[in-house]
């Protein structure tokens, strides 16, 4: 049960976390980190870098952006950039096997000597700086997006929040009605008779002879499926049935024969033996669903907390002319 | 990819070496493909019963089914020398191309945790350059195969693996059956290249399922047992996260392995690019399971009690059996008659009371669609019959059991159906030409009227017009040349007859001696 805790992803986060906490909690170093030691370059999207970014657009879009898109965009980029360079200043890329792995592959293709040793490839590859790559500042930015989940304060969740959280997404959790029916069916495709006449001469007699669904297949021609369906839910019904025949049925008060209902198959005559209205289930039975999906709810609050506040600590330069105001809708730097 | 510096050297011809590691990677450097399972797509899929499943995962790299990372790969001929050139083993002899070792292993510490039972799946054995269906080495790679891989891909997004049939080359890949010409892509490998008309010597015949299903018989007839006695599934391989997304109105939109930049209008179109214009939505899989829950539909899928599509959803089940009533499609209990005198797909008949034919009743019902998109009726149900004579020679047939070909079309610009079809069909059909003697198989076709192939559905949404060239006069088309080019070319068909498959139903003669020449 508690194997987890022995992962190297959970010894990650927590320790991830600790530094991260770390320099929150102490305000002094935080200054001190951000005023001398870091000194941050501004994140400058040259006019070249716009120009592919809004080449790309087009490429993949099929269709120029439109100015929100754009915006995004450009906000998308200077994020990139950001996280990345955030990453390189915590040294995430130290003691990462995805990054080193990465960096020997390369220089065993440049390498000159077919029999170095991993260690002196990796030394090797990071003096030659071939370290800042696509794969690399993906693995990088993607680090940098875990620790800036975290929550600075731990995470509390308690019952209130849960079943908030619940309320608040009570489609994710309810358990979907559902119908037990039994029907009389008549093919549209078959020989002999329209179905509507067969169909409604049927009807009369199930219903003139008080005939229960146990003994009406003989009335009824043959249908694959079988013909009593046993707690089906809306979409199971409409999928198979059509969506105008799940609401006929739903609508049906049970232990009577009604119809005919039309189908894409043919004409149907529908009793209704037992229906369930959707309905949450009980917390326990949902608790740990709802608890993950509200920290992740959280992790996506505390991932744009943190960026807003990485944003502000760099000059962010867009040399798009007229758009440069209107590209990004972050506050000025140093707010 | 892998790191290689040779020229590149095309790969050898002849069916079936498992080790064309990469058209980049000279043929005689096998070890240079880094593509887990080898780029020749040994892959399977594994499902596990419950969540009792080993601590890690068997590596590619210690149990190897194709050359690749950790396979020291040497020439093989193979036990009797019969292995095609090309053909690779591992440094202790074990031919690649067999998930033997991958198996065993996996069974070993699948058998070392309580409750834990697994089936293996190979799929998209269209791109298997041929490997995916060697002759096993021994009876007793045969026997963990018939164990442990049941059930086989039949379709997925990059392509069919049923059969292949080009009207340029007919016969080439087995079968003069036209229906084969469907989704047939031109790549022989996962990330080999495109191969303009291919023939049988750039993609080898044992890449199809048909035609393991009779190997498979000719290896049972001779060692008395079947290395492949598959059933079929159908999947997507869209590494998207969204299975059973397999709309055809929807697949400019979703695309493939989470690929953003599939929706660049120039990937999407291209019939080169192996996730491009060849591709297609994927496939489902339907199984017929007492109820809804993980084990029950393990237990279906492990007796093969199942069905494929290509995408769409029709429903459709077989039985087999000399008991059969002629009259079961008349008949209310479709289900409970078949159980009772007879086999359910996937099963095996054999010659206990084969005075007679057996008799097969096949049932289906065609996808009833949704608000908006109504689903295409059905046109025939087929059986396809595969067998194999005294000789040891393989045939197969094709017979149309109910419906038949009709005048249906689809409208190209509506991709609305026109004229007959059916929304459900039956039949009870034997075998005009059943030898008693003589192993087959039997399996049903499904085949749907025709509706629009995915990239129709997108040059609509494009609004591209055949009749117009975008640098006509008057106002500027919304597409652009390429778009044209490609919706309007004949790389690939505007309609598809979409189809569903049952697993085959196997017989087998009385006499079980193994007959050896």
């Amino acid at each position: 049960m508690w194997g987890w805790l022995r992962s190297p992803a959970v010894h990650f986060l927590i320790i991830g976390g600790l530094l991260f906490v770390g320099f929150d909690l102490v305000p002094d170093l935080h200054r001190q980190t951000t005023g001398r030691m870091m000194e941050r370059a501004p994140v400058i999207l040259s006019s070249a870098r716009v120009r592919e970014l809004r080449s790309e657009f087009v490429r993949r879009w099929g269709s120029k952006p439109t100015p929100q898109q754009w915006r995004a965009a450009i906000q998308q980029a200077v994020d990139d950039e950001i996280l990345y360079r955030e990453a390189r200043l915590l040294s995430l890329e130290r003691d990462d096997h995805s990054i080193r792995r990465r960096l020997v592959q390369k220089m065993r293709a440049l390498s000159m000597d077919p029999k170095a040793g991993e260690e002196d490839l990796y030394r090797e590859a990071r003096r030659l700086e071939l370290d800042d790559d696509l794969v690399i500042r993906r693995i990088l930015r993607e680090k940098m997006r875990i620790l800036l989940q975290q929550d600075p304060n731990g995470v509390q969740i308690d019952t209130r929040q849960v079943e908030d959280y619940i309320e608040r997404h009570r489609q994710q959790f309810a358990v979907p009605a559902r119908v037990t029916f039994s029907h009389v069916f008549f093919s549209a495709s078959a020989q002999g008779g329209t179905p509507i006449q067969k169909a409604k001469t049927a009807l009369t007699r199930l219903r003139s002879r008080s005939i229960l669904p146990e003994l009406s297949e003989e009335l009824s021609e043959p249908f694959l499926l079988g013909h009593r369906m046993r707690g089906w839910t809306p979409s199971q019904v409409a999928r198979r049935f059509g969506e105008s025949f799940a609401e006929a049925v739903f609508a049906l008060p049970p232990a009577a024969w009604y119809g005919p209902i039309a189908s894409s198959y043919g004409l149907h005559l529908v009793w209704v033996h037992d229906k369930a209205t959707e309905a949450l289930p009980p917390l326990e039975t949902i608790r740990e669903r709802a608890v993950r999906a509200l920290q992740e709810e959280r992790s996506a609050m505390n991932f744009a907390r943190g960026l807003q506040r990485l944003r502000a600590l760099y000059e962010i330069r867009i040399e798009d002319g007229e758009s440069y105001r209107s590209a990004l809708a972050t506050p000025e730097k140093g707010s | 990819m892998g790191v290689c510096t040779g020229p590149g050297t095309p790969p050898p011809p002849g069916a079936g070496s498992p080790c064309w590691a990469d058209s980049d990677c000279p043929a005689t450097a096998p070890v240079c493909g880094a593509n887990p399972g080898g780029s020749n797509n040994l892959h399977r899929n594994i499902i596990f019963r419950t969540a009792s499943v080993p601590k890690l995962p068997v590596s590619t790299v210690e149990t190897p089914t194709g050359c690749g990372t950790g396979s020291d790969c040497e020439a093989y001929q193979g036990p009797n020398g019969n292995f095609p050139p090309g053909a690779f083993s591992t440094a202790n002899g074990v031919a690649l191309g067999s998930p033997q070792i991958m198996l065993k292993t996996l069974s070993e510490q699948c058998n070392a945790g309580n409750n834990c039972e697994f089936l293996s799946i190979p799929h998209n054995s269209n791109v298997s350059g041929g490997a995916m269906f060697l002759a096993p080495e021994s009876p007793e790679d045969a026997r963990v195969r018939n164990e442990l891989e049941r059930l086989v891909e039949i379709f997925q997004i990059k392509g069919g693996s049923e059969c292949r049939f080009s009207a340029q080359h007919p016969g080439l890949w087995g079968t003069f059956d036209e229906l084969c010409a469907f989704e047939n892509v031109s790549f022989a490998k996962l990330g080999g290249p495109f191969i303009p008309d291919p023939d049988a010597t750039d993609i080898p015949p044992n890449s199809f399922v048909r035609n393991a299903l009779k190997s498979g018989l000719q290896y049972e007839q001779k060692q008395g047992i079947n290395p492949f006695q598959l059933g079929f599934v159908g999947g997507t391989d869209n590494h998207n996260g969204t299975p059973s997304d397999t709309d055809a109105a929807q697949y400019a939109k979703t695309g493939a392995h989470g690929d953003l930049s599939f929706a660049e209008s120039g990937a999407a179109l291209n019939e080169t690019f192996f996730l491009g214009l060849e591709a297609n939505g994927g496939g489902l899989t339907g199984v017929w399971a007492e109820e809804n829950t993980r084990d029950a539909i393990f237990a279906a899928l492990k007796r093969r009690e199942t069905f494929a599509t290509s995408s769409t959803r029709p429903v459709v089940r077989l039985f087999g059996g000399f008991q059969l009533p002629a009259n079961m499609c008349k008949q209310g209990d479709f289900a409970a008659q078949g159980y009772a005198n007879g086999v359910s797909m996937g099963g095996t008949l054999t010659g206990a009371g084969a005075r007679t034919a057996p008799r097969f009743a096949v049932a289906a019902m065609m996808d009833p669609g949704w608000p908006g998109h109504p689903g295409t009726p059905l046109q025939r149900i087929q059986i396809v019959k595969g067998w194999v004579d005294k000789n040891g020679e393989s045939h197969e047939a094709v017979y149309d059991v109910a419906g038949g070909a009709n005048n249906a079309t689809v409208d190209l610009a509506s991709c609305k159906a026109r004229g007959p079809g059916h929304a459900d069909l039956c039949a009870v059909w034997s075998d005009p030409a059943f030898d008693r003697e003589e192993r087959a198989f039997y399996y049903a076709r499904v085949l749907e009227n025709p509706s629009c192939r995915w990239n129709q559905y997108y040059c609509n949404a494009r609004g591209v017009d055949c009749r117009k060239p975008p640098k006509t006069k008057g106002d500027q088309p919304r597409y652009t040349e390429w778009e044209y080019q490609q919706c309007c070319g004949s790389a690939v068909p505007k309609t598809v007859q979409q189809r569903a498959w049952t697993s085959p139903i196997w017989y087998t003669p009385n006499h079980q001696q193994v007959s050896r020449q």
